[in-house]
């Protein structure tokens, strides 16, 4: 009886709980209109990338639009955001190069735009940690120096922020974020390796061999250059120099940490081939002397990075054929359908 | 229906629905908070400080303690277990450490923690981790067996017969070098919040029962399966509790 009356009970609750009752629909936002009389309606934009690549974070106050990525890719390449107009992004980083450039800039080599999207930390001393925003508001800012005021000005501008913001008011901060956004497309992942990965090719006996030195103690290069990135995102010394100044001095430099003397971010081995010279400083023409570096070259200093195990030997010691197996292997890294990518090409 | 009608009517049922039957009283649960730290013997570890010694009489700084906790199971003394598969990413010098929490468990006196410093058997597996950048750096080849580092412990040594700096690096990995850690100290869990510490002390990494000599020994475990045992074999006391009431 008491059981009937719980159940009972239970059920004229339940009916009394879901008893209609109209709800007001919620209030639509109001519509953002233009100067023109055009509605912002951004397209939102699907990133896509491997399943076996690390999930990229996005950040909530930029979410990625088709028009904010397409606004980015403007800004790349248009040198409206240099203050004379002379140079852009897409100057010193050429899409055929995997967005590096050969020659040196002030001294240093050039860092290749790869997987950024990925990145905490930017620039070869990690002048800049954080997020792409971050990074590009300092290129915008600082780097550039970017006059605003052309681009608001333009004939076409204002309404290309408008469709990406929903503001026809120019300024550093949404350059930043539209920039960012083009940089989170910018993703290359259909190297030979990548299609080896997904069982769509074999790699040569050579390459495999490069491979076995590559991911075992041998050569010893995963554990900076970590799958699938091709880098780790740190810092390390990786025993270039005996004694630093100036500008060898690295993370230093940043930070004025004793510990960080001599360090430097890992660039990704992504596109290795084509984005020479190498190391900060453009010291090694070839990839095979970067590989003679490695396997008889290191110098010993304070800061040596733990990982170099056989510093006090030079270094790895690989034979000739260990060498150009190595280097074979790393040409399985080279991404055609990312360096002729139309989406990332030059869009005027 | 009008809204307070509603309203007396759902609080009416409620009670008559809740107030028939027998009240059992139990305690409430309780909800224990697992942070952890990092010393060696009586010092707090610093990053990159050439002023630790081990057993062995080696100098050594750290630069890198990276690692992961499964498997952390908790001993109430009437033989119940509650465990918490994990894993756990550690990173020493990380802004942010993970907490390990058990929600809702009953309070009263647990005998010991266990846990694996490392990844189970089941969890080590190549590309099972969620796809983090944390757990791709930690990624152990599958030439050399595949699945993930268990910890990564590095930096500079001296030993006491050389004032040479060299780098070392103890890399734990595949399933022989697994750590099973115990805590074999009791505590008492209340109902409601409680916070503990497990303390890891670095130096029990060198000491026993085999009492390890980067210089001679070796400085880099990961080619050598021996080495790693014998890492690996040194740290079922690496860890020690702290309560909130002790701090």
């Amino acid at each position: 009886m008491r059981n009937s009356m719980r159940f009972l009970t239970f059920l004229l609750l339940i009916t009394i709980l879901i008893s209609c009752k109209k709800d007001k629909d919620p209030e639509e936002p109001p519509k953002i209109i233009s100067s023109s009389g055009k509605e912002y309606d951004p397209t939102s934009y699907t990133l896509e990338y491997p399943d076996n690549f690390p999930v990229m974070e996005l950040n909530e106050e930029n979410p990625m639009t088709e028009e904010g990525v397409e606004l980015g890719r403007k800004l790349y390449y248009d040198p409206i955001l240099h203050p004379q107009g002379s140079r852009s992004c897409a100057s010193c980083h050429d899409q055929k190069l995997s967005f590096t450039v050969s020659a040196l800039k002030d001294g240093r080599s050039v860092m290749h735009h790869v997987n950024l999207g990925w990145a905490s930390k930017f620039l070869w001393e990690g002048g800049v940690e954080g997020t792409l925003e971050d990074i590009m508001r300092f290129e915008v800012e600082d780097f550039f120096q970017t006059d605003v005021s052309k681009l608001q000005e333009h004939s076409t501008y204002p309404d290309d922020f408008f469709s990406a913001f929903g503001t026809e008011d120019v300024s550093t901060e949404l350059c930043a974020k539209a920039l960012a956004q083009f940089f989170r497309t910018m993703i290359s992942s259909d190297s030979k390796f990548d299609k080896y990965l997904r069982g769509e090719v074999m790699l040569t006996a050579s390459e495999f061999r490069g491979f076995d030195l590559f991911n075992t103690e041998k050569g010893d290069c995963f554990h900076c250059h970590s799958l699938p990135l091709f880098t780790d995102d740190k810092y390390h010394n990786i025993g270039l120099d005996s004694t630093f100044s100036g500008s060898d001095q690295g993370r230093y430099n940043v930070t004025g940490n004793s510990s960080d003397m001599g360090k430097f971010k890992t660039p990704t081995l992504r596109n290795i081939e084509l984005t020479g010279p190498y190391m900060h400083d453009g010291r090694f023409q070839t990839l095979e002397e970067v590989v003679d570096f490695y396997s008889e070259g290191l110098q010993n200093s304070a800061t040596i990075d733990p990982l170099m195990k056989n510093v006090h030997q030079g270094g790895v010691q690989l034979n000739p054929i260990e060498k150009q197996d190595l280097v074979n292997f790393l040409k399985t890294l080279t991404d055609t359908t990312y360096t002729q990518n139309p989406d990332l090409s030059y869009p005027f | 229906m009008e809204f307070p009608i509603k309203s007396i009517l759902v609080i009416a049922c409620s009670t008559l629905l809740f107030s028939c039957g027998e009240n059992i009283i139990e305690p409430d649960p309780a909800n224990a908070y697992f942070n952890v730290d990092y010393h060696i013997d009586d010092e707090p570890l610093v990053y990159d400080q050439m002023n630790y010694k081990n057993e062995a009489g080696n100098t050594y700084s750290v630069k890198t303690l990276d690692y992961y906790l499964s498997n952390i199971t908790l001993h109430h003394s009437g033989g119940t277990v509650y465990s918490l598969a994990g894993p756990f990413y550690y990173d020493a010098f990380g802004v942010e450490s993970q907490v390990i929490e058990f929600k809702n468990i009953p309070p009263g006196t647990y005998e010991k923690i266990t846990m694996y410093l490392g990844l189970s058997e089941e969890q080590n597996i190549s590309n099972s981790l969620p796809n983090t950048t944390e757990n791709f750096n930690m990624a152990w080849p599958d030439q050399m067996g595949g699945g993930y580092h268990f910890m990564k412990l590095e930096g500079n040594f001296t030993s006491d017969t050389s004032s040479t700096t060299s780098p070392y690096a103890l890399h734990l990995g595949t399933n022989s070098a697994l750590v099973s850690v115990v805590i074999n100290e009791s505590f008492t869990l209340e109902s409601g919040e409680q916070d503990f510490t497990l303390k890891m002390n670095l130096n029990e990494w060198f000491r026993s029962p085999y009492t390890y000599n980067l210089a001679v020994d070796g400085s880099h475990t990961m080619p050598d399966s021996l080495l790693r045992r014998r890492i690996s074999s040194n740290g079922e006391d690496v860890f020690t509790l702290e309560t909130d009431l002790e701090k």
